[in-house]
Formats: structure tokens, C-alpha cells, sequence
């Protein structure tokens, strides 16, 4: 760019000194440059009326619904690690009972239950005392407990995949 | 309704009021949706953009610092998301982006445009869609968005030298089709 298009344009942007406004002045005694000012202003007047590109009508609407619905997702997913969290502990302190239940020896000789109640509560007992057994052998409650773990964890990250992909097939849909 | 500055929005939104982004979105998609369809050269490409940018700007608001303008920050994110999809798409980038040195010509362009246009004005206005990315950017940011040099300076990463290069050669280009159509006669 030469040393007169700079000179120009700086006029036309109001960004000229003292020095460089006489130097525009003498520049203008040319009939050429007379015609390029004049043709740098029309470019500087139509670029003015420039208008704005129109985003499409519903933009707004649009973007503030794929905003609320990521902050219920949000909401969603602390609400779903909280349940997790929940049935984890719930299902800890039943493990913990059943132990205790487990390891304490009834006698029901000394009650005063009479003997058919006597009688039913011991069947009970003779029948699921296998059942305790098995769950008392330590290598059955761990397995138990890691089963355990692994079907929570596993369904924790199934439902949060599942809403990813709900949320990609909106996101594909709404557009 | 009282009319409210960005920063009393951000703030606002900040407290909670997720609604009133709404209202930044409004001010600024016509604006951010003109450069990217200048930028993205598409106008479905320019809609999926201004989505993303929108997105961004609002996961960004709790670090904007209050101190900077929202318009500048916003636009630079616009102005980014654009190079991103724009060097992801690699659609002449490099020819276009690489230097503020390299000169252009309009001339390829201007039979068609001058036999299809009714006016200088109309003329003009097409013309800047067929400038340099960089070029046409410069010209919405000054010219439609009301941005300084400075702030402009700021959205593309360029100096304040670079800035006016490239507006003063976007004008200088348009002014020599003037120039050859004798339309300065028919305006002035």
C-alpha cells in the first residue's frame, strides 16, 4: 500500500496529525487523488450501511431450551450418584445385620413362647440355617459383596449412558 | 423495560437468573451470526457455530471477568469456534489465514457482481463477502459491529497495525472497482 492510500484512509478514519493533514491538502491538488478520496468516502458511506445477517427466528428459544435441559441433566446425574451412594450404605448396614444375626445363638428353651410357636420358629430356623451357612462361608460374602458392587456400578453407568445418548439423539433431532 | 448493560445481565445471570441470558442471546446472535456466515462461508455451518458459541459463552460466564467487555470476549469466542471449525473442515485455510502480507484481487469476482447489482451501495455489500476472511472480518468488526481497532485487535489476535493493513486494504480494493466502474461520479 503507498504512502497516499495510507494517507487516505487515515483521513477518512479522522486519525490524521497536524503535519499529515497539510500533506493531504497538497496531495489533493491532484485531480487523481481527488477521485480516489472520493471514491474511498462512497466505499466508507455504503460499508456503513452494512445490515446484519438475521439469525434464524426461533435461535433464542433454541438455545435456552438445550441450556435448561443441560442443567436438568446435571441435576439428574448428582441425583443418580446420591441414589447410588444411598443404596450402597442401605445395603451395607442389611449385610451388617444379617451377620449379627447370624453369629448370635438363640435359646428358646428358657422363653415362655409355648411349643408350637416354639416348634414353627425352630423349623424356620433348621430350614434357612443352610442358607446362613452358605452366606457365613467368607469367600461366598465376598463374592456376594463384589456382585454386589459391580451390579450397582454397572447400572449406575448404564443410566448415565443411557442419557448421553438420549441427550446426542435431542441435540441431532433438535436441529 | 428498562434497558440493562451486559454486565448487569451477566451478573444477574451469575445470581442464578439463567432465563435472562436470553437476553445477551438476543442482542448479539444477528451480530455473531453475520461473522460466522461470512467467516463459514455457509449459512448451516453458521448456525451450528453460533450454537456452540452461545454454549460457550454461557459455560464461560462464571470466569468473564467483569472488568473486560462482554462484546469483545464474546466475539473472540465467536472469531474461535469459527477457525476451529473452519481448520477442522481444512477449506482453503491456509491460503486464506496465512499472511497479512499477501495481496488479493477482487477482479475475478466483479463482472458478475457489477452485472447482477442495482447500485453502489448493493455492489459494495457483495463485494465484502468475496474479500479475504481476515479482510471481510475486519470490515463486520469495524463497520457493523462498532468495534475500536483495538478491541478488533483483541477478537483475531492480530496488532494494531495488522488491523488497520487489513482495513485500509479491504477499503483501498473495493475503492479501485469504484474507481473502474466510474461509480464515484454517479454517488457524489
Amino acid at each position: 500500500m503507498n504512502m497516499i492510500d495510507e494517507l487516505l484512509n487515515k483521513y477518512i478514519d479522522g486519525e490524521l496529525q497536524s503535519d499529515e493533514l497539510e500533506e493531504v491538502q497538497q496531495l489533493l491538488k491532484n485531480e487523481d487523488n481527488v477521485k480516489r478520496l472520493k471514491a474511498l468516502r462512497v466505499v466508507d458511506n455504503s460499508l456503513r450501511m452494512l445490515e446484519d445477517d438475521l439469525a434464524p427466528a426461533d435461535f433464542t428459544s433454541k438455545i435456552m431450551k438445550t441450556l435448561s435441559r443441560n442443567s436438568t441433566n446435571v441435576k439428574l446425574s448428582k441425583n443418580y450418584f446420591a441414589s447410588a451412594i444411598n443404596v450402597i450404605f442401605a445395603v451395607s448396614i442389611l449385610a451388617t445385620f444379617v451377620f449379627i444375626f447370624s453369629q448370635v445363638k438363640l435359646d428358646y428353651s428358657s422363653s415362655g413362647i409355648d411349643s408350637k410357636l416354639n416348634d414353627t420358629v425352630n423349623s424356620i430356623i433348621k430350614s434357612t440355617l443352610p442358607l446362613l451357612t452358605f452366606f457365613k462361608n467368607k469367600s461366598v460374602m465376598f463374592f456376594g459383596s463384589s456382585l454386589s458392587l459391580i451390579l450397582l456400578l454397572g447400572a449406575y453407568y448404564l443410566i448415565e449412558g443411557h442419557k448421553i445418548f438420549k441427550k446426542r439423539i435431542e441435540s441431532f433431532t433438535s436441529k | 423495560m428498562k434497558h440493562l448493560t451486559d454486565i448487569e445481565i451477566i451478573e444477574s445471570i451469575q445470581r442464578g437468573n439463567q432465563s435472562d441470558f436470553s437476553l445477551l442471546v438476543d442482542r448479539y446472535k444477528d451480530k455473531a451470526f453475520s461473522m460466522l456466515r461470512r467467516m463459514l462461508k455457509n449459512e448451516m455451518d453458521a448456525e451450528e457455530a453460533l450454537q456452540d458459541c452461545f454454549l460457550k459463552a454461557f459455560n464461560g460466564l462464571k470466569d468473564f471477568r467483569k472488568d473486560s467487555q462482554y462484546s469483545t470476549w464474546f466475539y473472540k469466542i465467536t472469531y474461535n469456534t469459527a477457525l476451529t471449525i473452519l481448520a477442522s473442515k481444512k477449506r482453503k485455510l491456509e491460503q486464506e489465514m496465512s499472511s497479512i502480507d499477501e495481496e488479493f484481487d477482487l477482479g475475478a469476482y466483479d463482472p458478475e457482481i457489477y452485472a447482477t447489482t442495482e447500485n453502489v451501495n448493493h455492489f459494495i455489500i457483495k463485494m465484502v463477502d468475496k474479500l479475504p476472511v481476515r479482510c471481510s472480518l475486519v470490515v463486520i468488526l469495524f463497520y457493523l459491529d462498532g468495534l475500536t481497532m483495538n478491541d478488533i485487535s483483541k477478537v483475531m489476535g492480530l496488532s494494531l497495525v495488522n488491523v488497520k493493513v487489513l482495513l485500509h486494504r479491504s477499503r483501498n480494493s473495493l475503492r479501485d472497482l469504484l474507481l473502474k466502474h466510474n461509480y464515484q461520479e454517479e454517488v457524489l
